[in-house]
C-alpha cells in the first residue's frame, strides 16, 4: 500500500504521529511490529482529505468543473488538520491556506475571517455539550458577520458539531445561524456535477438551500477541466 | 640531539577528571629525546608558566610540547613563556587533550592512552622542528566603518579623534541609522533625533573622516594591517558637489506616493527624496526603481526645477579603491514582519503595526508629527495593546534567542501612549519582564506604577477584526491561564530582531563568521567581544546581536579602541608559518621545475617568478618564489606541487610524515613505552 486516504482530522494527526514516532525510534518499531506479528515499514504516505483532492480530484484530466461552486465560504480547517506542524508539516499552522487555494479553484470564494483553526469543542459533544455549543457557536458567528454563506469542513468531528448540535448553539448564542456546514468533498462533489441528493446534501440538520437557490440563478459556464481553472486561477 | 620537556596539564578537571595525567606525564617521559615530563594542575597559570620556562633553562630544552587545551586558546601564551626563557616559540607546540581527547571521550584507559598518542605525535613534530622568525609587515593607519548608524558613528569618531583617518561606508542616503527613526530612547526617554544628529553632523564634518554614504563594500582583499577594499559609490543620478540640498525636486516630483522607508511605510515620499530632513549628508537621490524617468523614460521634472542644474540621470555607479588597516563591521539589524505571524495579521490589518511603525507614530518628526493616530483613519487609538516577544524567545517560530532590547522599547511605547493620551488604555502582553540594564527595572515599574500600563503574562494566541476593532485573544497565566479578550484599536507588535539583509553576503565577502541567526560572530563570547576571528576585522551594535543603543556604544568604543590599539604599531609581526620553495646547492639550486601550477591555484597571488643567474648575469633557471607579506599559508600551493619543492614553515612534508608515523609505528607493546 503505498497512500492511505484518512478524511477524518483527529486520525490524520494521530496516524502521522504515530508514523513519526515509528520512523524515528526503531525499538518502538520493533516491539509494535512484535505486538502486531506483522512487518511494520512505515512506508505509507498518509494522505489528509484536501491533498487528496488536490492531487487525484482536482488536477485529473477526467474530473471537470460543471457548475462552479461560486458562493461566498468561510474555510474550517478545525484544529487538528495543521497540527502538530513540526509533524505534518502540511500548512502554516495559524493561518493555512491549502483549503482556500482549493476552492477558489472550484469557483468559491473564500472569505479570510479567524477561526480557521479554532476548536469546535471536538469529543466534548459527548460530555459537554455545553462547551461545544460556546467553541462552535464562536466559528459560526464569525463566518456569517463576515458574510460567509457556508463553512466548509474538512474534518467529520467539526461537522458533525457544526451541523447536528446548531439547536445548542443557537440558544447558547441567542441568535440563529442559518449557515451551512458542508463538508469538502460535497462542495467539490458539486462543482463536478453530481446531483444534490447523490452527495447527501438533504441529510443535513441545518438544511443547505440558500447556497443551492443562489447557484440555480449563477450563469452555467461551460464545463472545463479542474485543472485548467486551477491554471486560471494562478494567473489571475 | 633532541632535547624536548613534555609539560601535561589538568586543565582543572575538564582534562584531569578523565585522562590520568600522572600516568601521561610519566609514559611520555619514556619517549626517545623526551628529558622532562611533567603535570600540573594549570599549566597556563603563572606558576604553571614558570614551570616552563624554569625547565627549559635548566634542563636546556631545545622543544616543548605541552599538552592542554586548542592552541586556539593558548598557544600565544606557552610561546610567550617559551620565548622569554630564551627558546624560539616557535620550538614549543601543543598537544590538544581537551577538546580532542577529555571532552569528547568517556574516562578510562583508552583515553589516557589516545592521550598518550596525542603527546607522542607532538613529540616528534617538535624534534623536526626549526627555530622561526615572526614576519614584519607594515600598518596602514586608515580605518574603514561599515555602517552609520550610531555604533559607526560612535567607532568612527572615536577612532578618527584617536587621530586616524576613517573611511565610513553607509548603505543608504543618510547615515543615522535605526536610531534616528526612534521618537524617545529609554530609560531617560531623551530626545532619539536630539541626542544623534549632533553625532551625525559631527561624522560629516569631522576632518578625519571620509564619508561614503549611498554606497557599499565591493569586495576586501589583504590582511590585517594591509586590506585593499573597493567601495560601490552608487549612483545618486545628481552631481553632489553642485548640489546644495534646497529641496525643490522633491517638492515638484509628480510620483510622491512611494512608501516612506524613514516612517517604516507609514508616510509616503518622492522619487527624489532626502529620506528625513536632518540627513547627513541632506542631499537628494532619485529612487530609480520607482521615478518616472527610468521606469516610462519621461518626466525630467526635477532636472528642469534645479536651480544648480545638478542632476545627472546617466551617472554611473563609482568604484572607490582605498587602503585600509582595520575595519569595524557596524551594519545593524532589523525587525522580523509579514507572513510570519499570520495569527496576529500584520499586513493584513493597517492597525497592527511594528516597534518601528510605533516609534514614527510616536515621532514628532513622523507621519501625524507625534500625535498619537492610529494608520487606518486617523482617530486616536482608546485602547492599544503592545505584544513583547512577536516571534523571540520562539522555537517553532525559528527564533529561539531573546531579541533583548523588546522589554525595555515596548515599556516606553507603552508609556509614551499613555502620555499622548491620557485617558487611553494600554495592555502589554508579556512572557517574563527582562529589564537587566542601569536604571531599566526602574523604568518598568514606572510605566507599570506611575503610568497604569496593563501588564498580561500572557501570549496572545490570534488577533482578528471585528466591527472595526481588533479583537486580542490571548491568556493571563498569572490568572490560571484565564482566556482574555480586548478589543484594541491599535496593537503594537515587538517583533523579533533578526540580522540585517545581506549580513551573510557581507560576511563572506570580509571572511568572518556568523552563527545560525546570521549574525556577525565573536572571537570570544566573553573575552573577545568586539574582535572576528579574523585579525583586524571588529564588531560594533546589533550586527553581532540584537543590543541597545547603550550597548551598542559601548561596543562601538569597544572596537574603536582596538583599531586605535591595532594602529599604534609602526609594524606588525606575523607568524611566519607561510610556504616557501626549496633550494638546493647548485647545479640544482631548486627541485622547483617552474611549472608554476602553484601561481595559478594561489588564492592570494603571493607566488612570483625569481630568475637565477649566474654571477655575470646568464639566466640558470626560473623557480618560483612566495610573496611573505601576501602569503597566508593556506597550503593550496603545496598539495599541488609536483615535485613536492614548496613547504610550510612549521608544517613540513617531513614534519607531518614523522607525525603519521609516530601514531603508525607505536606497537601494542610500546603503548606505554
Amino acid at each position: 500500500m503505498k497512500e492511505l486516504l484518512v478524511p477524518c482530522a483527529a486520525c490524520y494527526s494521530r496516524l502521522c504521529v504515530t508514523a513519526a514516532e515509528l520512523k524515528e525510534n526503531p525499538e518502538l518499531r520493533k516491539k509494535i511490529a512484535g505486538v502486531i506479528e506483522m512487518e511494520l515499514e512505515c512506508s505509507t504516505k498518509i494522505l489528509n482529505i484536501i491533498e487528496f483532492l488536490d492531487r487525484w480530484v482536482l488536477n485529473s484530466e477526467e474530473m471537470k468543473i460543471r457548475a462552479p461552486f461560486n458562493h461566498k465560504v468561510a474555510c474550517y480547517y478545525g484544529c487538528l488538520l495543521v497540527r502538530p506542524p513540526k509533524i505534518l508539516n502540511f500548512d502554516r499552522a495559524e493561518d493555512p491556506m491549502t483549503m482556500d487555494k482549493l476552492m477558489s479553484r472550484i469557483g468559491a470564494e473564500p472569505i479570510d475571517w479567524a477561526f480557521k483553526t479554532e476548536c469546535c469543542g471536538a469529543g466534548f459533544s459527548v460530555s459537554r455539550t455545553d462547551l461545544v455549543a460556546k467553541l462552535s457557536g464562536k466559528i459560526l458567528e464569525d463566518a456569517e458577520d463576515r458574510g460567509a454563506e457556508a463553512v466548509i469542513v474538512a474534518c467529520p468531528m467539526c461537522h458533525s458539531n457544526l451541523d447536528m448540535r446548531r439547536a445548542q448553539i443557537n440558544k447558547q448564542a441567542g441568535r440563529k445561524f442559518s449557515l451551512p456546514a458542508i463538508y469538502i468533498t460535497q462542495a467539490v462533489g458539486s462543482a463536478l456535477g453530481i446531483p444534490d441528493k447523490k452527495l447527501g446534501m438533504k441529510r443535513h440538520f441545518v438544511p443547505v438551500k440558500l447556497s443551492m437557490t443562489k447557484k440555480k440563478n449563477a450563469p452555467a459556464k461551460a464545463a472545463v477541466p479542474a485543472a485548467q481553472t486551477a491554471e486560471k486561477q494562478m494567473e489571475a | 640531539m633532541a632535547r624536548i620537556g613534555v609539560f601535561i596539564c589538568h586543565c582543572g578537571e575538564n582534562i584531569g577528571a578523565t585522562v590520568d595525567c600522572t600516568k601521561v606525564a610519566e609514559t611520555c617521559g619514556k619517549i626517545p629525546g623526551v628529558v622532562h615530563s611533567v603535570d600540573y594542575k594549570y599549566m597556563c597559570s603563572d606558576p604553571g608558566q614558570n614551570m616552563i620556562k624554569d625547565a627549559i633553562r635548566e634542563k636546556k630544552l631545545n622543544g616543548v610540547v605541552v599538552a592542554a587545551c586548542s592552541p586556539r586558546m593558548h598557544e600565544p601564551t606557552f610561546r610567550r613563556a617559551a620565548a622569554e626563557a630564551g627558546l624560539n616559540p616557535f620550538l614549543c607546540e601543543m598537544a590538544n587533550l581537551r577538546e580532542h581527547c577529555s571532552w569528547v571521550h568517556e574516562k578510562g584507559d583508552t583515553t589516557t592512552d589516545k592521550a598518550i598518542d596525542l603527546v607522542r605525535i607532538l613529540v616528534e613534530k617538535v624534534k623536526r622542528n626549526k627555530p622561526l622568525l615572526p614576519i614584519k609587515v607594515p600598518v596602514t593607519k586608515t580605518a574603514l566603518v561599515l555602517g552609520g548608524g550610531i555604533a559607526g558613528i560612535q567607532a568612527s569618531l572615536d577612532i578618527a579623534n584617536a587621530g586616524h583617518k576613517v573611511i565610513l561606508v553607509e548603505r543608504e542616503p543618510s547615515i543615522g541609522g535605526h536610531m534616528s527613526q526612534l521618537s524617545e530612547t529609554f530609560p531617560t526617554l531623551d530626545c532619539s533625533q536630539c541626542i544623534l544628529t549632533p553625532r551625525m553632523v559631527e561624522v560629516a564634518q569631522h576632518p578625519n573622516i571620509t564619508l561614503y554614504t549611498y554606497s557599499e563594500l565591493e569586495s576586501l582583499e589583504g590582511f590585517i594591517g594591509n586590506f585593499k577594499v573597493k567601495i560601490r559609490k552608487k549612483s545618486r543620478s545628481l552631481d553632489e558637489k553642485l548640489c546644495t540640498g534646497c529641496g525643490l525636486c522633491t517638492t515638484k516630483c509628480p510620483n510622491k506616493r512611494i512608501p516612506n522607508e524613514f516612517d517604516a511605510g507609514l508616510g509616503m515620499r518622492p522619487a527624489i527624496y532626502v529620506p528625513f530632513p536632518q540627513a547627513v549628508p541632506n542631499k537628494p537621490v532619485i529612487d530609480k526603481v520607482n521615478c518616472t524617468y527610468y521606469t516610462k523614460g519621461k518626466c525630467k521634472l526635477c532636472e528642469k526645477i534645479c536651480p544648480r542644474n545638478a542632476i545627472r540621470y546617466d551617472q554611473p555607479d563609482e568604484i572607490v579603491e582605498a587602503e585600509v588597516g582595520g575595519i569595524v563591521i557596524a551594519t545593524g539589524f532589523d525587525v522580523l514582519n509579514s507572513d510570519f505571524f499570520p495569527e496576529y495579521g500584520y499586513g493584513k490589518y493597517k492597525d497592527v503595526v511594528n516597534g518601528f511603525q510605533f516609534e514614527r507614530l510616536a515621532s514628532a518628526s513622523g507621519p501625524t508629527l507625534g500625535e498619537m493616530k492610529r494608520p487606518s483613519d486617523g482617530k486616536t487609538p482608546e485602547t492599544v495593546v503592545f505584544i513583547a516577544c512577536a516571534g523571540s524567545r520562539d522555537p517553532a517560530k525559528g527564533i529561539e534567542y531573546c531579541s533583548k532590547i523588546c522589554c525595555m522599547y515596548t515599556a516606553k511605547h507603552a508609556m509614551l501612549y499613555r502620555h499622548k493620551v491620557h485617558h487611553g488604555k494600554a495592555y502589554v502582553f508579556y512572557m517574563d519582564i527582562r529589564a537587566g540594564g542601569k536604571m531599566y527595572e526602574e523604568f518598568v515599574r514606572r510605566a507599570i506604577e506611575e503610568d497604569g500600563v496593563n501588564y498580561v503574562r500572557g501570549r496572545v494566541s490570534r488577533i482578528y477584526e471585528k466591527n472595526g476593532k481588533l479583537i486580542v485573544m490571548g491568556a493571563d497565566t498569572l490568572l490560571g491561564a484565564q482566556p482574555v479578550e480586548i478589543e484594541a484599536d491599535m496593537v503594537v507588535l515587538a517583533t523579533a530582531g533578526v540580522a540585517n539583509d545581506g549580513a551573510e553576503e557581507l560576511a563572506q565577502k570580509l571572511h568572518v563568521s556568523y552563527d545560525a541567526y546570521k549574525f556577525f560572530t565573536e572571537a570570544h563570547p566573553k573575552l573577545r567581544p568586539v574582535e572576528t576571528n579574523t585579525a583586524g576585522i571588529f564588531l560594533a551594535g546589533a550586527c553581532q546581536a540584537p543590543k541597545d543603543i547603550p550597548e551598542s556604544v559601548a561596543q562601538a568604543s569597544g572596537a574603536a579602541s582596538k583599531v586605535a590599539g591595532l594602529f599604534s604599531q609602526d609594524e606588525l609581526t606575523r607568524e611566519p608559518l607561510i610556504a616557501v620553495v626549496n633550494r638546493t646547492a647548485p647545479p640544482q639550486y631548486s627541485t622547483c621545475v617552474g611549472c608554476f601550477l602553484c601561481q595559478t591555484s594561489c588564492p592570494y597571488q603571493a607566488i612570483e617568478k625569481e630568475e637565477i643567474r649566474t654571477k655575470d648575469g646568464k639566466l640558470i633557471k626560473t623557480v618560483a618564489k612566495v610573496n611573505p607579506g601576501l602569503c597566508q599559508g593556506c597550503g593550496t600551493c603545496v598539495a599541488l606541487c609536483r615535485s613536492k619543492s614548496i613547504d610550510i614553515e612549521g608544517y613540513t612534508h617531513n614534519q607531518v610524515y614523522a607525525e603519521v608515523m609516530a601514531l603508525l609505528n607505536r606497537s601494542e607493546d610500546n603503548v606505554n613505552i
